[in-house]
């Protein structure tokens, strides 16, 4: 038998490294919250005593009020586009061998790794060039384009596991293709259907780095509006306003898992 | 093996009318694989044909022929004297129960059952008419409103049928139904399918591996192997007179003995020594000329 | 059975009939990826050779930013800090990572569920609010400072942030999802009973670790360093927030060009540069996991 140290140290500091990551995951999020309830002037933790106000502060903030909104249309609009667009796309590749699919396929997922800055400043020459610069046409479809890849992997693989025999007995029982699509296919694809929709929209929601390139006065995103704030100061409103959208996310986030298991959109 | 079309229509209760089912010269090559090689057979009105033979054999591409999910690479289909060959799946007159029953998970039983007649655009109150009408056949009409996860096994397969009967189609397919039950269930189940198949006396194709299934079942057994047909005929000629090595060894319990022939008699090669005249067993030749092999019937 | 009906799949006709459906359905998608991502990109590469400083109606072939670019050493240092913060993200992900999706892979489904949640959420979490909860957890007045002074370790708040080792840390802990994620999808599918064999030949834990488990889930530690470099050098709203103007990335310096000085060609040629070094490597590394599959 070998010498037994080498295991125990992998073990402990196997141990350590997972304590480490998951505190780390969530620290940012949980100072936020906390910092948002301080009863304080300024950003501190443990904060001085406990209060809401920071929460009107916010309620009060007409920019930060209008930004959640953008945010929440262009959040919903990305999310239909994509899931339309990324849905025919999905079940074409699925259904039909062609010329062109597998480019097709990892193009659509390529959004993920092209550098945003890359796509940012080359969608924003592109919509000014073509006279959709600072619209809000513009700052969806980039939305849309780097949804895309979360809804058409999701979506690919929603199809992929669906068992071809409940099709076939339709078909079978005289349903003709689009009845079958529309009374079966879709029905069965609902849970991957809604878990592609609520990422796309969680991801739109809190995207900044496209929305920053695309955005523009008047059509300020939330997280846009939160960048802008914190570059020159940051007082308790801020996390106010965080803490909302955290609630938020975590929730929506709850909601995938029960509904489709987190394992399938990712 | 070529099938005879003689031979074929002696064997069964001798039907002149023209058969449900007609298969021309039916093949399906995958790139160079044979999943299915010249295959043909006429199915009469009314009788039970069993698809016999193990895992690979052509007996499932065969049947989803049929049922328009696979389009054959050559030969054609008829159903009901009409040539199906090229039309859809939902275009063709047959109903199918699946091996896994495929009943839909977000329908509620009656919603599957009426599934089909929808689609026929059946009018709504002889819709529910017939899916109780066919519940009630299988005795399920109590659970009508249940979710298909909510029936056991047997349950399924009886909705599975009743949903492919509902659109009394000319043909059923059955593939492989009893595959996914306990062995005792599927002797009691089987007994309750056969009951009303007969009944209401539709024409079947069924696929199974399992030889009891089909010898129990069946008016006539195809037996099947890589693509080919190996023998048709009823249950009884298969079982006594297996036309081939094959089918004796697949078919019953049989001892098969390799020997040589001379002098009017099988010498096997440890010596067993059976005189032509006197059966029950057969002689089957082997590739090589000078050896034949022998098979006993195991009839106890 | 199942060899036939497994290769009868792909003629199985549940589709929408007709030969060119297949076009109507993905023509949307092609249509929007080629006018919307494959068209941005071709066009920022033509406006990295523009000539001039103009944003609007530039012209001309030059490659005067290139050279700006390649002969500043100013850059060339910020684009050598900028790989180099990559790389030490991609591999503070794996240590950590590494680890994780591992026990995560290994763990009940109850507690995979839990920990995913936890792990993917500054995936899905605004990353605007995750840097401000790492510049209030590392201020001045922060829970860092805050636990340092009251344990003795310091006298007084010290800053924490504004240096290169804060970006890289809240860089790893924004991308540590993808790399946890891809070392559990290929943990996933080693089998322990390979592990158990190899302790059945009495080899130890450590043994285990390299011979068995490090070799079989090479693929996935190395798509998770190449997505979390990747993802880690095209930063800018990390460096800026966190790095503030000590500490500089290309991304941030693509930002400044483009939005606050309006140099797009010049911003171009940066982007360009960028998206050629990510693109590089990325393709060479999936060139590698295609001939080494498994």
């Amino acid at each position: 038998m070998k010498s037994q140290w080498p295991d125990r140290f992998l073990a402990v500091a196997g141990v350590l490294t997972q304590s480490l990551v998951y505190i780390t995951m969530l620290l940012p999020p949980i100072i936020v919250v906390g910092a948002s309830l301080t009863a304080g002037n300024s950003m501190v933790f443990p904060p001085e005593g406990l209060s809401l106000r920071w929460y009107h502060e916010a309620f009060q903030n007409t920019a930060f009020m209008n930004a959640f909104v953008m945010s929440l249309e262009l959040g919903f609009a990305a999310m239909f586009l994509s899931l339309a667009i990324g849905f025919a796309g999905a079940y074409g590749m699925d259904r039909y061998r062609f010329f062109g699919r597998e480019t097709l396929r990892a193009t659509a997922l390529s959004p993920l790794i092209v550098p945003v800055v890359v796509l940012g400043i080359g969608l924003l020459q592109l919509l000014t060039a073509i006279g959709f610069g600072q619209t809000f046409f513009g700052l969806l479809i980039g939305h849309v384009i780097i949804t895309l890849p979360y809804v058409v992997r999701t979506l690919t693989t929603s199809l992929a596991l669906l068992d071809r025999s409940y099709e076939e007995a339709a078909a079978n029982l005289r349903a003709a293709p689009h009845v079958v699509l529309r009374r079966v296919t879709l029905p069965l694809l609902l849970p991957g259907f809604l878990s592609a929709g609520i990422f796309a929209f969680v991801i739109s929601f809190g995207n900044i780095t496209l929305s920053i390139f695309l955005g523009f006065a008047g059509a300020e995103t939330l997280p846009v509006q939160i960048f802008t704030y914190v570059e020159h100061s940051y007082d308790p409103t801020l996390a106010a306003v965080s803490t909302m959208v955290i609630v938020l996310t975590v929730i929506i986030m709850l909601a995938i898992e029960r509904i489709a298991g987190m394992d399938k959109v990712l | 093996m070529k099938v005879n079309f003689e031979d074929v229509s002696d064997a069964g209760s001798a039907k002149q009318a023209a058969p449900i089912l007609r298969l021309d010269g039916l093949s399906k090559h995958y790139g160079d694989v044979i999943a299915v090689e010249d295959l043909s057979l006429d199915v009469a009105d009314g009788e039970f044909v069993s698809l016999l033979g193990p895992s690979g054999c052509g007996k499932t591409t065969t049947l989803r022929m049929v049922a328009g999910f696979i389009k054959p690479t050559a030969g054609r289909i008829g159903i009901a004297g009409k040539d199906v060959t090229a039309l859809p799946p939902y275009k063709r007159d047959t109903g199918m129960v699946f091996q896994n029953y495929a009943l839909f998970p977000h329908m509620t039983v009656a919603e599957n059952v009426a599934f089909g007649l929808e689609n026929l655009g059946v009018e709504r109150s002889e819709r529910m008419t017939r899916v109780h009408e066919m519940l009630r056949m299988v005795e399920l009409d109590h659970l009508s409103d249940r979710r298909p996860a909510a029936l056991s096994g047997g349950q399924q397969q009886r909705v599975a049928l009743a949903r492919a009967l509902a659109l009394q189609p000319a043909l059923l397919l059955l593939d492989e139904p009893f595959s996914n039950l306990d062995a005792q269930l599927r002797v009691r189940l089987r007994e309750d399918m056969t009951r009303i198949i007969e009944r209401i006396g539709v024409t079947t194709l069924f696929v199974t591996h399992d030889q009891e299934e089909a010898l129990a079942l069946s008016d006539r057994i195809v037996v099947m192997s890589t693509g080919r047909v190996e023998q048709i005929g009823s249950p009884g000629e298969i079982y006594e007179r297996p036309s081939s090595r094959f089918v004796a060894d697949f078919i019953g319990q049989c001892t098969i003995l390799d020997g040589t022939c001379a002098d009017a008699a099988f010498r096997s090669v440890n010596g067993l020594r059976l005189p032509f005249e006197a059966p029950p067993w057969r002689l089957f030749a082997g590739a090589a000329s000078r050896t034949c092999t022998g098979g006993r019937g195991g009839r106890s | 059975m199942n060899s036939s009906s497994v290769a009868a799949r792909g003629t199985v006709r549940v589709g929408p009939s007709g030969r060119y459906a297949w076009i109507a359905l993905t023509a949307p998608l092609a249509i929007v990826l080629l006018l919307f991502l494959v068209v941005p990109i071709l066009s920022l590469l033509r406006a990295s050779f523009f000539e001039g400083d103009r944003s609007f109606n530039a012209s001309g072939v030059s490659l005067e930013h290139y050279l700006r670019f390649l002969t500043d050493s100013y850059y060339l240092n910020v684009m050598l800090d900028t790989l180099g913060y990559g790389l030490a993200t991609a591999l503070l992900c794996l240590v950590l990572g590494f680890p994780t999706g591992y026990a995560l892979a290994r763990a009940k489904p109850h507690w995979r569920r839990w920990g995913l949640i936890i792990i993917i959420l500054p995936l899905t979490l605004s990353l605007v609010i995750v840097v401000f909860g790492w510049l209030v957890v590392l201020g001045r007045q922060g829970l860092v400072n805050q636990v340092l002074v009251f344990t003795g370790l310091i006298d007084k708040p010290i800053r924490l942030l504004f240096n290169s080792p804060a970006v890289i840390i809240v860089l790893a802990q924004q991308f540590l999802p993808f790399m946890v994620l891809s070392v559990m999808s290929v943990v996933g599918h080693i089998d322990p009973t390979l592990e158990q064999a190899s302790a059945n030949l009495r080899a130890n834990r450590w043994t285990t670790f390299r011979k068995v488990i490090v070799p079989l889930s090479l693929p996935g530690i190395l798509s998770g360093l190449t997505l979390v470099f990747v993802l880690s050098v095209s930063a800018f709203i990390t460096p800026r927030l966190i790095g503030g103007h000590r500490v500089q990335m290309l991304g941030s310096l693509i930002y400044e060009q483009i939005i606050v000085l309006l140099n797009w060609p010049f911003g171009a040629a940066m982007s360009a540069v960028l998206f050629t070094v990510t693109l590089t490597i990325t393709l060479i590394v999936n060139k590698w996991l295609k001939s080494h599959p498994g």
